[in-house]
């Protein structure tokens, strides 16, 4: 009866085929499709992005190619967003990447942690030099300090080109020292929102320093960073600490000339299973200049958005001192699917104002994030602040 | 519909060939194409869309009359029937022997596909194999798991490719002019010696300098890809059980189990044609017993997870999510004794469940798995004694002899647990065997079996209608006296009473036939 059964099959056997979906995996799985985040045009990779604060998702192209003269690699960048944001950028030298992969990247380009990316594999001695022109147009502006007003609420045009390099050295796996130097020119105009005055409608130069004659900078610093997390872009033990220093001198006065000192503490501790991860973080910001001088208030740090104040609007806050908590608890019903409650405490304050732990802005939220073992490739989330409720929706780690 | 009617006539419960020890599935076929498979969609497909689950699951498809598994193209009865020494066990399926080391191994090819690091070789005599290698820091794990499981899934009866333990040095390896190394997005380019020594270079060594690798000899045959777990093959007109209802795929879990093969998924299977038929291979055993990967797919003594949760189960995410996370997995609480007996990797006895053992994502062929399917594959597991377990793990060839030990140590545990089990779930007896008119059997179960109570019936083979016969009662022993008759088949009903035990009260039907030389057991069926 099996002989039978054996010949019947004979008679209609027929040639096994995987349907298209499975023949398209196939090819993933043997790496002739590329996986999304690997898919380029002679270098040319296509990206959605967040590429400044308020910006709105913007779409775009990121170029990179290694080793493009000799050892030196070449990157670059232009978006376009959905606010009319728009970002250029060209990077040459020995930038910092595992492989031949594209590297990730910090967006606003003077962030402490910028150089984390440097991993097992990277060069130990970045040297690069970036042309960065971006055009924020309608950047918002609530005013200075801590009484700034929601109903105050305006914006302005940021226009701002930067050449710079930066070099450094990487000690270990951990340690990771960094100089840059560089010219940063501004202009700022009338804001482009239909629904908001432009901030010279509201504000002066004595209210807003720098607001009509926006001075230009030579800027250079150094950061030192220690980084014992086990995964950066997906922590779940170890330790941040990333120290700054920047300089930033008036290229025509001195009048707005000035210095900053930034420290950023993150730590990352299982709650008894990796599962469950507090994650904790810890900012500030301080500048100093001599008694005559002043900060341009477009060069300020600010609290509020995806990355700090969740539960605020982004720019909320700014000032000369920035104080900022972040607490969140992470739990993880698969390794690639994280859930989060999270709150956050910040404060702003003008020169020699009171930077302690009292009055300070909270918020709280929670989300989800959507993970690969070494990134989170999306977050989303909703944060309540006393003004507003918040929905986000990103593609990196909140922190 | 004449031959309809007259094979009607002609059925019957027991042919004069049962049971039959082989399935002849070796009818010549035209070569089939190979086939390939994304390892990706067979973990998604199965995850999320599996197929349905037929209620109540029927019984396997591929066992005789007795409930064995007869010879195939799939599977050889060896421990399971025959007694192997410890030497058979100990050399598995070698009959070429290793790669000839005494002269220099031409590399033909990079390897592709798997965890582990590698390239594929040909000797001096011609033979081809697949050398892989363990990563520096986990010296002996991949290729000690990979030998040693391959002996035991030898032993059980799978077809397994010859593997060896071997030892070399860069000077032993010259580059073939046509070998190519595939890049990232299909790119090949010519090999180099550059690419050799850092192969090597990542791979661990013993004290001597040498680097330890396992060699598997190119299977014979045309490689046809992988099988899978669920249907059958279209072009292979052997092929007709569907594969989820074969006993040795569906008992393959036990054994998978037992030796914590989680990776056991159809890209770790392979069908060759040879001889005109399709010959299926299990491949790979490199993630087995305490050696697995890492997040990154790369060698690692296993992760805590493997052989515990599938890799998205849902069910248990779904726990943690709505606990806050509070509800935590518990194998996380499991301690290992590694880095101790750091050849062994991670493995353990003592949280070790048989049923709650899972592979990476679900397979089809263990999902319907029934108790008959298990005691057929736990009685094959019981068959490796201590010695012979010993024996296996020692082809691992470890440096530290306490590594073995206690991997030898841990596989006669979780067999214990194996059998403990699963011998518990049936009325465990076995090994049915009359001689004149006695029929013995085995009882395997733990619990001391207080009596067997049996009731027989005289059998028609053509209407399958029992009539009671007077002789019923209990034994203490395993041993029945088959009662006088002219009944050219009779059948006997066993119960185990047993204390504790209370499956043992599953009915167990025995079929013997008259013959020249008595009766013969002709079949057997059991209550689930």
């Amino acid at each position: 009866m099996l002989r039978r059964m054996r010949e019947e099959k004979k008679r209609t056997a027929v040639t096994p085929r995987p349907n298209r979906i499975e023949e398209q995996m196939i090819r993933f799985d043997k790496g002739e499709n590329p996986t999304i985040a690997d898919w380029n045009l002679k270098g040319f990779y296509p990206r959605v992005a967040w590429p400044a604060r308020g910006s709105g998702a913007a779409v775009g192209l990121r170029y990179w190619q290694p080793d493009f003269w000799g050892p030196l690699d070449m990157g670059g960048a232009a978006f376009y967003s959905l606010r009319s944001y728009q970002h250029y950028d060209l990077q040459f030298g020995l930038l910092p990447h595992v492989e031949r992969k594209i590297p990730s990247r910090s967006w606003k380009g003077d962030d402490v942690y910028e150089l984390a990316s440097l991993e097992p594999g990277s060069s130990r001695i970045p040297l690069y030099v970036t042309l960065r022109h971006r055009y924020l147009p309608q950047n918002d502006f609530y005013g200075l300090g801590p009484d700034s007003s929601l109903d105050e609420r305006t914006n302005f045009l940021h226009e701002e080109k930067r050449l710079y390099f930066r070099t450094g050295y990487q000690f270990s796996d951990h340690v990771v020292w960094i100089v840059n130097g560089g010219w940063q020119w501004n202009r700022i105009d009338s804001g482009k929102s239909s629904r908001l005055p432009s901030t010279e409608e509201v504000f002066d130069d004595e209210s807003a320093p720098g607001l009509s004659s926006p001075p230009d900078y030579f800027r250079a610093g150094t950061q030192f960073l220690i980084d014992y997390r086990d995964q950066p872009a997906n922590p779940h033990h170890g330790f941040m600490a990333a120290l700054a220093y920047q300089r930033f001198d008036d290229r025509e006065s001195d009048a707005y000339s000035f210095d900053r000192v930034g420290a950023d503490l993150r730590g990352f501790i299982p709650l008894g299973s990796p599962q469950r991860v507090l994650a904790l973080r810890s900012r500030i910001h301080v500048d100093n200049t001599n008694a005559a001088n002043e900060v341009p208030f477009f060069m300020q740090e600010s609290l509020g958005g995806s990355h700090n104040l969740r539960g605020f609007d982004s720019f909320r806050w700014r000032g000369e001192r920035v104080l900022l908590y972040q607490a969140e608890y992470r739990w993880e019903p698969l390794p690639l699917w994280e859930l989060s409650v999270f709150a956050d405490a910040g404060k702003v304050a003008a020169r020699g104002g009171d930077i302690g732990l009292s009055a300070l802005q909270t918020d709280w939220g929670f989300g989800t994030r959507f993970k690969t073992y070494r990134d989170v490739v999306l977050r989303m989330e909703i944060a309540f602040g006393r003004e507003t409720t918040r929905y986000y929706i990103r593609g990196s780690a909140s922190f | 519909m004449r031959t309809a009617w007259l094979l009607l006539l002609l059925a019957q419960k027991f042919y004069l060939d049962d049971p039959i020890q082989e399935d002849r599935d070796r009818l010549r076929i035209g070569p089939p194409v190979a086939v390939e498979l994304s390892s990706t969609y067979d973990m998604l497909s199965n995850t999320f869309a599996p197929p349905e689950l037929e209620r109540p699951v029927p019984r396997a498809m591929n066992v005789n009359t007795l409930g064995e598994v007869p010879d195939s193209s799939w599977f050889t009865n060896r421990i399971g029937k025959t007694e192997m020494t410890l030497t058979q066990l100990a050399n598995g399926p070698e009959t070429t022997g290793p790669p000839d080391t005494s002269r220099t191994l031409s590399v033909i090819r990079a390897k592709q596909g798997g965890i582990t690091p590698g390239f594929t070789i040909r000797d001096a005599r011609g033979r081809i194999y697949y050398l892989k290698f363990d990563p520096a820091a986990h010296p002996s794990l991949s290729t000690g798991a990979d030998i040693i499981s391959k002996n035991f899934f030898h032993a059980i009866g799978y077809n397994v490719p010859e593997a060896f333990i071997i030892y070399v040095r860069e000077e032993h390896f010259v580059i073939d002019p046509k070998a190519v190394v595939n890049l990232p997005g299909g790119e090949e380019v010519p090999m180099d010696r550059a690419y050799l020594e850092f192969m090597l270079s990542e791979a661990a060594r013993v004290p001597d300098g040498n680097v330890r690798a396992v060699a598997s000899l190119q299977i014979p045959g045309d490689t046809l890809g992988p099988f899978k777990f669920y249907g059958t093959r279209a072009d292979d007109a052997n092929d007709i059980f569907p594969h989820e209802h074969r006993r040795e795929l569906r008992g393959y879990r036990v054994f998978c189990a037992w030796l914590n093969h989680d990776d056991s998924r159809s890209i770790n299977t392979l069908d060759t044609y040879v001889e005109g038929h399709v010959r299926h291979y299990l491949i790979d055993f490199g993630s087995t017993l305490g050696s697995g990967s890492d997040m990154f797919r790369d060698i690692a003594p296993q992760d805590p997870r493997a052989g515990n949760e599938y890799i998205i189960d849902l069910k248990q995410a779904l726990r943690v999510a709505y606990s806050f996370g509070l509800i935590d997995r518990p194998w996380r609480k499991v301690k290992y004794p590694y880095p101790t007996f750091a050849e062994a990797g991670r493995i353990e006895a003592e949280f070790f469940d048989p049923p709650r053992w899972r592979p990476e994502y679900p397979n089809p062929a263990f999902d319907r798995m029934l108790t008959d399917d298990a005691l057929w594959a736990a009685t094959i597991v019981a068959r490796f004694s201590d010695d012979a377990i010993r024996a296996i793990v020692r082809t691992g060839d470890f440096l530290s002899s306490e590594a073995e030990t206690y991997l030898a140590d841990t596989v006669i545990r979780r067999r214990d647990k194996i059998t403990r089990y699963y011998f518990s779930q049936t009325n465990p007896l076995t090994r049915f065997r009359s001689s004149s008119n006695r029929l013995d059997f085995d009882y395997l179960g733990e619990s001391a079996a207080a009596s067997f109570e049996y009731e027989w019936f005289s059998f028609d083979n053509d209407t399958e209608e029992l009539t009671p016969m007077a002789e019923r009662g209990a034994t203490p022993a395993p041993t029945l006296s088959v009662p006088d008759g002219s009944s050219a088949f009779v059948m006997v009903r066993v119960r185990t009473r047993s204390e504790g035990a209370p499956n043992g009260m599953k009915a167990v039907d025995v079929y013997l036939r008259s013959s020249a030389t008595g009766y013969e057991v002709v079949g057997i069926e059991r209550e689930l």
